[in-house]
């Protein structure tokens, strides 16, 4: 057998390099969207980094206001304007209350601010987006005209006066304010990615089906829509907990008994004078927080869509 | 160009209507008769009565909406037109003229210094992508984007005017020096500073990106195939291009500003337009606080007028 | 009267430009991308030589960095690039400025985004002139008016003032065309001048590059993957694949005699007035990816003749004088001998598989 040409030939073939028709270069395993998105993201240190960071910042605001209760509320007037110590992490203010639990009960509070800030501008920056890009025209014309105009009202003022309109120092009134006046950048890329989609194949393909314009626009073009969204719900975390704070710091926000990061800052006139270190924890944890939402949005843009990350680096 | 900024201002006459409308629905938002919040015991009865008669109080909202909006176009030689403060019965119009060189003095120098400073960094980061230089103005412009300006504001309040006592720590003018331009400049620094910082991170990242996308382009490369050397490739050739897309951050920096100097008013006791709305939120002033919602939303429809323009002189494949 | 070429050029016979194994790598995150892996060829004096080849064939790289173009993450990793004896690889940066649109000025694919849309079209190429040539604002102008009417274009006062977003893209590349030649470079490197064009522009284009290759007396690169082009321009040819010369000769030779199964492929892909063919045949397959590249040639997984021996890199060796060609196959065409390989098969068994495996 070993002596039929044939069978050489395919030997010395095998020999020198296998089977030549196998391509290797054909074989690099193929991933799913999700699983890339996954090795991108896990690939930018800084936005792993960040989501350590915000895991551990909601973990805390989560964990010490649960296992402490109401301490954070206790005044003592032995225990008044002590820097901070072992005893008090983060000192204590004039009426003796524990700083380090005061910050973290205002972290929990301008977390939650926060998050339900931008539930709310998702919820309304979604549904105009969709509605504007998908039926486009004369709707889609009013939608868009409506942003301009609220891009154009300076923003912070328009949050201060609905605070003063609808009440100061609630939680509720404050989420409603941010949220009612910050949906417009959701809105336009939710728009962008529903004029893109709008007249792809599979979509002209549902309609032909006979879907419902409801059941196109939640079921097929939504989820593609999404991830933009999700980067600008993530990067609009921080800015609403910026608002939230500056809007405490002006004495709109949160009263006291209860507190939030803005309103630990805002007896500044006095606390630079005579307790400095008392201002240190909330603006820390502000920018803290704002670094995590910001580096986490960026990671997950980069992760989400590499073109964009040519463009922002 | 006449007929093009005239395009311009006809197109923006929508959304001024549209400012208007959301301006007056959200000072009309709080419960209760508009009047009720009238009958304050510093308002007198005269002041109220105006203002009934002015705003069509006592008629249905729509109508409410046109007088108030008529009269409010007829700033410019009636002094009631924005109707009176409840807290001091001064014209609001009065009131808010007198603030207005003071903000803008805060804003523009803000912004001054925001694109002297940001454009050549941001420039500077693109074109030496990946070098230390790069990496430090890249991390800087993060970590300052990310400071709140009443966090930046504090912070410099007592490193540079509690502790080092190099800078005043309010107001606009030491007493007794009023009007001197050094005397002002001293004041303006570090409200300047903590306005301008965040804007800085801003606009620098955003040219850096904007830079490093034209660096890419074809006409770069010509340039460059040309014998060009590499600074006449960088400022004549790229980084006009470049500028074209930062003019938009132009129309977006001012409502941030303009939120910006509320605190940054409040925090160093600037006298201007934003530590007035505070005060007027405060004290439910409503007549004032309505005049500076929709100063604010005109001030920024003739910034983006002005970026537009500003596009159209740049950009030659503009037309008029 | 004539140009002293003894004083510029070592000896008499020493080309124009020469390339000697020039070795261009991309150091990407994924890893080294060898876009040009030892490419020599040579041009002289008021020739043309036709840079053949698919896009990613590492044609375009070759030309960028002859001027010095690489950016990161590219770098000449070796070889030599000699413009009359002088080496432009190891220059200075000051002087290799001097060469670019001076000596060797180059055009590009794309007249659509290769003109500045803010500068006006003759800004642009009085920029050139009064740089290398040394001419007042006014007088480089006026040079670049003349230059516009030079490449064909009508009312060129007019055009000069106007911005490139103006222009149609026939003129636009009649402006850079007019722009590279504006300093009477010695060399025209012309990357796909023709490709963003309509088949009416492109032969207006080309009969531009043809005047103005004898009023300039000057050598040409042309780039292209049209071989059509090449056959109305090109004096020489120089077909690469995947960063690799594999074949090189006179164009006639190469239209009439090709030699590499490559440069078949290419031939066969082009339609032909007046031939009964049943249909174009394309090239099956696609080219490698530069990252993971075969052993042996770079052809093989490609080409209708693959044997057993093509598991070696054939050198690049001449089948006729002055014809080099990559492959092993015999100047006729023929699958080689291949007693002196280790397997000691003779030339049948090797032409036995050639015919199990091309079918």
């Amino acid at each position: 057998m070993a002596a039929m040409p044939g069978t050489q030939i395919a030997a010395a073939g095998m020999h020198s390099g296998g089977p030549p028709v196998v391509d290797e270069i054909d074989l690099i395993p193929v991933r799913t969207y999700w699983q890339l998105v996954r090795r991108r993201f896990l690939q930018n240190r800084l936005a792993v980094i960040a989501l350590g960071l915000m895991f551990v910042l909601v973990a805390l605001s989560i964990a010490v206001p649960l296992a402490t209760g109401e301490l954070y509320t206790k005044t003592s007037l032995t225990r008044g304007s002590l820097p901070p110590s072992l005893d008090a992490l983060f000192g204590t203010n004039q009426i003796g209350q524990d700083m380090f639990l005061r910050n973290m009960r205002a972290l929990q509070t301008s977390l939650f601010i926060g998050f339900m800030a931008v539930l709310i501008i998702a919820l309304i920056g979604v549904t105009l987006g969709a509605i504007a890009g998908y039926f486009g025209g004369k709707v889609d014309n009013l939608i868009m005209r409506f942003v301009d105009v609220i891009l154009s009202l300076p923003v912070f003022f328009m949050i201060l006066i609905i605070v003063a309109a609808l009440g100061k120092g609630s939680a509720l009134v404050v989420v409603i304010a941010i949220g009612l006046t910050g949906w417009t950048l959701a809105c336009r890329l939710v728009r962008a990615e529903f004029l893109k989609m709008r007249d792809a194949d599979f979509v002209q393909a549902a309609r032909a089906l006979g879907a419902s314009d409801l059941r196109i626009i939640a079921r097929h073009i939504l989820p593609s829509a999404l991830a933009p969204v999700v980067v600008a719900a993530t990067l609009g975390v921080a800015d609403s907990v910026v608002a939230e704070a500056a809007l405490s710091f002006l004495g709109f926000g949160i009263n006291p008994p209860e507190t939030s990061l803005g309103l630990l800052l805002k007896n500044f006139d006095e606390d630079l004078l005579v307790r400095p270190y008392l201002l240190v924890p909330p603006g820390v944890i502000i920018v803290l927080v704002v670094l995590a939402a910001s580096f986490l949005g960026d990671g997950l843009r980069d992760a989400l869509d590499p073109r964009q990350r040519i463009e922002s680096k | 160009m006449a007929t093009y900024v005239l395009r311009r201002l006809i197109q923006a006459l929508p959304i001024l209507i549209g400012i208007s409308v959301v301006s007056f629905a959200i000072i009309h938002l709080a419960p209760g008769e508009p009047t009720d919040r009238f009958r304050s015991g510093r308002v007198s009865k005269e002041t109220i009565d105006n203002l009934i008669r002015l705003y069509g109080l006592d008629k249905p909202l729509p109508q409410q909406f046109v007088s108030w909006f008529t009269a409010f176009w007829q700033f410019l030689w009636r002094p009631d037109a924005w109707g009176y403060s409840f807290v001091d019965g001064r014209p609001v119009v009065e009131k808010i003229f007198e603030k207005i060189p003071t903000t803008l003095q805060l804003m523009g120098s803000s912004l001054l210094v925001t694109i002297v400073i940001a454009v050549p960094i941001g420039v500077l980061a693109a074109v030496k992508q990946y070098s230390w230089a790069d990496k430090l103005i890249t991390s800087l412009a993060t970590i300052a984007y990310a400071l709140p300006s009443f966090v930046l504001g504090l912070l410099l309040l007592y490193v540079f005017a509690l502790k080092l006592n190099l800078f005043p720590s309010f107001g606009r003018y030491t007493l007794g020096k009023e009007g001197d331009p050094a005397n002002l400049l001293w004041h303006l620094a570090l409200p300047v500073a903590s306005l301008a910082l965040q804007q800085i991170a801003g606009w620098s990242r955003y040219m850096r990106a904007s830079m490093l996308e034209v660096l890419q382009q074809d006409y770069v490369r010509t340039a460059r195939a040309k014998g060009l050397s590499g600074s006449k490739v960088v400022f004549k050739h790229a980084m006009r291009n470049a500028l074209i897309p930062v003019i938009t951050l132009l129309g977006l920096t001012l409502p941030s500003l303009l939120g910006g100097a509320a605190i940054t008013e409040t925090i160093f006791s600037w006298p201007g337009l934003g530590l007035m709305a505070v005060q007027s939120v405060t004290t439910n002033d409503f007549p004032v606080v309505l005049a500076i919602l929709m100063i604010g939303g005109v001030l920024v429809l003739i910034g983006n007028l002005l970026a537009d323009v500003l596009y159209g002189l740049v950009d030659p494949r503009i037309k008029y | 009267m004539l140009r002293n070429e003894a004083a510029t050029r070592p000896d008499e016979g020493s080309p124009l430009l020469q390339i000697k194994d020039l070795q261009t790598h991309f150091f990407t995150q994924d890893g080294v991308v060898k876009a040009v892996d030892g490419v020599s060829f040579s041009i002289n004096d008021g020739r043309t030589l036709g840079l053949v080849g698919e896009s990613g064939c590492g044609k375009s790289v070759t030309a960028m960095s002859i001027l010095g173009l690489i950016s990161r993450p590219g770098r000449v990793v070796s070889g030599q690039i000699l413009l009359e004896g002088r080496n432009l690889v190891t220059m200075s940066d000051e002087d290799i400025r001097e060469v670019r649109g001076n000596s060797i000025s180059m055009i590009f694919q794309e007249p659509m985004t290769s003109l500045n849309p803010v500068l006006t079209c003759g800004d642009q190429i009085s920029e050139s002139v009064s740089l290398h040539l040394g001419l007042d604002r006014r007088a480089a102008m006026a040079k670049a008016v003349e230059m516009l009417q030079r490449v064909g274009i009508s009312d060129a006062k007019r055009r000069a003032r106007e911005y490139p977003h103006q222009l149609s893209g026939g003129m636009r590349q009649r402006v850079m065309i007019a722009m590279a030649l504006s300093t009477n470079p010695a060399i025209l490197i012309a990357d796909e001048p023709t490709t963003a064009l309509d088949v009416t522009i492109q032969a207006q284009i080309l009969e531009v590059m043809k005047e103005m290759r004898v009023q300039n007396k000057m050598a040409i690169l042309l780039i292209t993957h049209d071989l059509g082009v090449v056959a109305e321009m090109a004096d020489d040819v120089v077909v690469m694949y995947a960063g690799k010369v594999v074949e090189q000769a006179p164009a006639t030779t190469v239209f009439e005699e090709p030699h590499h199964p490559y440069t078949l492929g290419l031939l066969s892909s082009i339609p032909r007035l007046g031939e009964h063919r049943r249909r174009l045949e394309v090239i099956q397959g696609v080219v490698p990816n530069p990252l993971n590249l075969p052993q042996g040639c770079l052809f093989q997984r490609r080409c209708r003749f693959a044997m057993p021996i093509c598991n070696v890199a054939p050198p690049l060796q001449e089948v006729t004088l002055g014809h080099l060609s990559r492959c092993w196959l015999t100047p006729d065409g023929q699958p080689p001998a291949v007693g002196a390989n280790a397997s000691g098969e003779p030339a049948e068994a090797a032409a036995v598989q050639l015919s199990v495996e091309s079918r």
